[in-house]
Formats: structure tokens, sequence, C-alpha cells
């Protein structure tokens, strides 16, 4: 095993141990508490790219899947992940995979990247929504408004975090893997 | 026997780190690389280690080329990192010593035999099932070199192995090293802080912006090292005989 | 200051010994079954946890002390739940609009929340990274292409840079707060100069570790020999279904 794979299966724990934390960590913005999941999952995209941010966001779901409490508001369990909100879990996994792929594809121009974030952070939605709709039986109208529409303030503040973030630690990872 | 022949490493970002190593050491020398911060030790160390590819030049260890024989190196090759933090890897003392011998492949009974041994001679029995996180920093020190003495190697590299301790941890980690070398490993101790090893080693080297400045015994180098921003040891300084710190 | 939460904490209870691979199990029912709010799982599943946190004595003075914590979250938590969940407000405290079903909701969500961490703390401080990493790559073994021994590597690699991350965490904040970084109102800024220090304290860490790794001679290939397990291990899995099913009906 070559050690560019070792060091790339270690920087996806790394990235879904920050995805775990930022289920702690609350920004005190808008009318619900923001936590910081989501701009961790955009930035493994950004800093792993495709596959290695992929595997990152899996990890994250396979830990909180066997009942360790890295979810929202220190939730875990298989229980929860098939829960209402559980389609945002699994809109994670396919974000981080969809941003690494953009931005990597625009090679990691400040144009790709934001493209690779907005489309990230639609792609959690694109999931999370449908998902919550069907689960509780509410209307498309009430499943937008509890399920995204009060987030959306606190998500542009954690694209742009994710941005500034992985242009500010882009140089480093860099110098490690070459 | 190590032989490293014109070495060159950049970083993958294009930094140059080390331009044109050549180095010779014997089976069983004690040397010392010196030099200010940013000249290269580090990454000189990780390179004989087998952990950094290098753009060009070649080193033979115990007359294999390294990159051609990378398993047989690790295992002939200990490093010991500069911070222990990252290093310990296993949750317990017993835990992490065994890390490494099993990764060999060795059966459960010597995996077994190596760890009390290790654990033993680096007097940690005590504490074997201690969580590691709970350790002194002379203690994890001292897990660092029982993990490493555990795989049975020929060669120990330490980086800045005085670093976070006190003086009793100081002495402690020396009178290991003297050991070590009189049992005839061949040690390479990187510092910037000559003072506390340099009455023990055989010969030295000053390492400069990614060069090697000076090579030689520790008596001839000795009154050049300010040149070079690495500070003498106070009995030059003093202008006294050589003093070790175990004395 | 080394926190105590979710580290494991050698000891040699009947905890300590029981099969990771039916401890594991037994921790999984738990955690899927703590999603029904039915107040006869809640009763059982938290006399348990006392008794099971008598049984394995983890240090509980510093416990206590890291509990503080978990108690801000979760009142937190329980106020937010008293106050956004629809209902009839109680009438002696009327002008605050809280309602008796926000007040039960939310001592439902925290009770629920402070079974789970508890029982993760518990499962955590009993259960070697070691033995995880391995029941982990048993559990998968049966899938095929999956490297089950990396997976179980990354897995409890994860969870040891959670741990760490909380700690550093603190450490962050009160840097940042000697700075009188807490007058800066830029939301922005804020996240940089909190996360930032994190990252790159993390990235340096994880290029120490991938090579402390390397140089130990880490590799996937390595067969995993776990005993098979005796009978015997089995029995608190079983009672706890039973139990549990007994319960529901």
């Amino acid at each position: 095993m070559s050690i560019s794979t070792l060091r790339f299966s270690i920087l996806s724990s790394m990235m879904a141990a920050l995805m775990a934390m930022g289920a702690y960590l609350h920004l005190p913005i808008g009318p619900v508490p923001i936590v910081l999941t989501n701009l961790f999952v955009l930035l493994s995209g950004l800093l792993l790219g495709a596959r290695w941010g992929f595997i990152s966001a899996a990890l994250y779901l396979l830990v909180g899947a066997m009942g360790m409490p890295v979810f929202y508001g220190g939730k875990g369990g298989l229980a929860h992940l098939f829960g209402p909100t559980g389609g945002y879990l699994f809109g994670f996994v396919l974000s981080a995979g969809m941003v690494g792929f953009i931005s990597h594809r625009i090679r990691y121009s400040l144009l790709g990247d934001i493209i690779a974030v907005i489309i990230g952070s639609l792609v959690i939605y694109a999931f999370g929504v449908p998902w919550l709709k069907f689960m509780t039986k509410i209307t498309w109208g009430k499943a937008f408004m509890i399920g995204m529409i009060p987030f959306l303030v606190g998500d542009t503040i954690k694209a742009v975090g994710s941005l500034v973030l992985a242009r500010s630690a882009r140089p480093m990872l860099f110098r490690q893997i070459g | 026997m190590i032989q490293i022949h014109n070495l060159h490493y950049s970083y993958p970002d294009g930094t140059k780190a080390l331009t044109g190593i050549n180095l010779h050491l014997s089976e069983g020398e004690f040397f010392l690389l010196c030099g200010p911060n940013g000249s290269g030790k580090t990454t000189l160390l990780r390179i004989i280690a087998g952990l950094l590819k290098p753009i060009s030049g070649s080193i033979l260890i115990h007359g294999l080329d390294l990159f051609t024989h990378l398993k047989e190196i690790r295992t002939s090759v200990g490093i010991i990192f500069q911070d222990p933090d990252s290093q310990i890897i296993g949750e317990t003392v017993r835990e992490d010593i065994s890390f490494g011998p099993e990764n060999l492949g060795l059966p459960k009974k010597e995996v077994q035999e190596r760890v009390d041994w290790a654990l033993h001679r680096m007097n940690l029995d005590e504490i074997s099932e201690k969580p590691c996180y709970l350790l002194s920093s002379g203690e994890k020190r001292r897990l660092t070199i029982a993990g490493v003495m555990a795989m049975k190697p020929r060669v120990i590299l330490f980086d800045e192995p005085f670093a976070y301790l006190d003086f009793p941890g100081i002495r402690e980690v020396l009178k290991y090293m003297i050991q070590l070398h009189q049992e005839g490993h061949t040690l390479i101790v990187t510092t910037h802080d000559v003072e506390k090893v340099i009455a023990h080693v055989d010969r030295m080297a000053i390492l400069q912006k990614g060069e090697i400045k000076a090579i030689g015994p520790p008596e001839e180098l000795v009154r050049e090292l300010s040149q070079f921003n690495v500070r003498p040891p106070c009995y030059v300084l003093l202008g006294k005989d050589k003093i070790s710190w175990l004395e | 200051m080394a926190r105590i939460a979710f580290h494991y904490i050698p000891g040699n209870t009947f905890l300590h010994r029981w099969d990771a691979r039916c401890k594991f199990l037994a921790f999984l029912f738990i955690m899927a079954t703590l999603i029904q709010i039915k107040l006869s799982f809640f009763f059982f599943y938290s006399v348990l946890l006392i008794f099971l946190f008598f049984f394995s004595r983890p240090p509980l003075k510093s416990l206590a002390r890291e509990l503080k914590f978990w108690g801000i979250f979760l009142s937190i938590l329980f106020l937010f739940h008293s106050f956004l969940t629809p209902g009839v407000p109680l009438s002696a405290v009327s002008y605050l609009s809280i309602k008796k079903e926000g007040l039960l909701l939310g001592g439902f969500v925290c009770w629920r929340l402070g079974l789970m961490l508890g029982y993760a703390i518990l499962f955590t401080s009993v259960t070697r990274p070691r033995e995880l990493r391995d029941t982990i790559a048993w559990f998968l073994k049966p899938i095929p292409f999956l490297p089950d021994r990396r997976i179980g590597l990354m897995v409890s690699m994860t969870w040891r840079f959670f741990y760490r991350f909380l700690d550093y965490k603190e450490e962050v904040i009160l840097a940042h707060e000697a700075r009188l970084g807490g007058f800066n109102r830029n939301p922005f800024k804020k996240v940089k100069s909190l996360l930032l220090p994190i990252l790159k304290k993390a990235l340096m860490e994880v290029e120490e570790v991938s090579l402390a790794l390397a140089v130990r001679g880490y590799h996937d290939q390595l067969p995993i020999s776990l005993p098979h397990i005796p009978f015997y291990q089995w029995i608190p899995v079983f009672a706890l279904v039973v139990i549990l099913f007994l319960l529901f009906l």
C-alpha cells in the first residue's frame, strides 16, 4: 500500500471527524441554530476531490450509523439515518463527491469552486427535501418551508466559509500530497 | 552502513529542501545532524526512513537500495518523530507497542514477547495498561522509542528527541540513546540545540539551507557552529572541556 | 487538560471482557430502539445505563466535570423545543409562549439525547479502538470487494480525530477570546479565525499520522484472526432483545 493511498485514507478520516465535530459547533445567525457539518462536507470535496470526498462523507455516515453521536445535535444510529432527516445525510455523500468532481474539472479556479459549492449545496436539498416530504407525508410547499427556506442564509455563509477555508488550506495540502 | 550520494529533494510545491547531500555513515555510529530551523534536517531523516521519495540521488542502507527494498528498509530503520502525540497510534501503552510487530505479520506469541521485552527495556512495565493520553511527556517519548524498538531495527533515527522534555526527561532519553549505541545500533540524531548530546556523539554534520556545510568529529566543528546559526554548547562559550548532561 | 468522554478507559470488568462484536451489536440495537419515544423503553434504558456505569467503574469525578458541557448543550435544545413547538400556551407564563407540548417534547428529546450520549460514552470507554477496528472489519468481511481492514482503520481514525478535535476546539476558542475575537461580529471572519487553526493543525496531524503508520509497516493484507464467539457471550444480547420485546407488548 503506497503512502499516498494511506495519506488519503487518513485525510478522509480527518474530514469525516471534522463533519462530526461540526455537529457540535453552532453559528448564532438567523432563526434556527446552524451547525457546521455541511460546511465540512463542501470542504472535503474541495480539498480531497471527487473520490476521496465521497469516501469521507460516506465514512461520516458509517460512523453515525454505528450509533456514535455525530449527527446533528449529538444524535446517532441507523434509525436516525433512515428517519425524516436522513435524506440530507445521504445528500452529503453525493454533494461531497459532486463538489470534488466540479472543482477538480475546472482546475481549482475561483469560479469553478464557486459553481461547485453552489451545486453541492443544492444537491443536499435535492435529497433532503423530497425525502422529508415522503417520510412525513406533508405537502411540497410545507416541505420547502420547513426543510429548506430557513437554512438558506446560513448555507450562503457556510458555502463562502468553505471556499475561504479551502483556498487558504490548499497550498499546505498540496505541499504534502503534490 | 548508510551511503547517501548526491541527494536532491524538493517539496511538491517546488520549494527546494535538500541540494546535493553526500553522507557516509559506518555501522554502529552515533551521528549528530544539526542546523537551524528549516535547514532540512527532518526532511533528510524522513528520506532515510523511506517516507519521502527524493528527486534524484541514491541511498544504500546495509548495501540495499532504499527504493527497491522499501519493506526491508522500513523494518531495519526506525524513526522517532518530534511530536510523540502524532506517533502514538494505540490507546494504551501495550497496544501501541504491539502495532509494529503485528504489521510485520509475526505470530501472536512472538508479538507478545517482543512487546514485553520493549516494555521492560524502556522501563514501562508498570504502566503497560495506562491510556496513552494520560502519560507525561517523558513517558510518551519512552513509549515512542519502545514502539520502534519492538520492530528490532538496526538504525534508529531521532528527530529533535529532546523537544518538550524537562531536565530529568532529557537525561533519561540520553541515557537510553547511549545504551542503544553501546549495543551496536546506528543512531542519527537531529537537533538545533547541540548542547545536550554533543559530548556523546562520534561525528556530526552541520546542515544549512539544504546543504551539508561541514562534517567531522565534534571537537573540530564545535567552534564553527555559531557561524551557521547553531548555538555552541556552554562549555565552548566558557572555554572549558566538554561536559556531558549526564554528569 | 485531557478529557475523558469518548476515550477508552482500561479496566477489567465484565463490560471490558465482553466480546467486542456482541457488545457492538447490543449497542447498535439500543441506539436503534431509542428512536421510539416510548416511556417504558426510556425508563428501562436509564436504569440499565446507571447500573452499567456503576459496573464499569469509570472515573466518575472527571466525567461529571465534563458533563457540564453536555448539560449546556442539552438545555439549549430543551429551551429551543419548549419555545418553538406549536400547542396551547401554559396560562401562568403565557407571555413567554411556553406550551405544555413543547415542554413534554423538549423533555423527551433531551432525555433521549442524554441516553444516547451516555451509551456512546459507555461503549467507547470499555472498547479498545483496536477491537472496534477489528469488529468493523469482521462485520464487513462477508461483503465482497470492500477493503474491510482499511475501513476499520478509517473508522477508528475518524473516532480518534473526533475526540481530539473536540478538545482542540475548546483551546482555539480560548485563544480566540484571549485576543478579543469575541467582539468581532462578522460571521465570515469568525468562521475563518475559528476553523482555520483547527483545519491547519488537522492537516499537519494527518501527515504525521500517515507517516507514523507507514513507518511501522501498516498494510491492508494482514488477515484478521478473531476467535470464535462462545455462546455465553451472546446471552446478554438475547436478554436485551427479549426484555425490549416484553416491554413493547
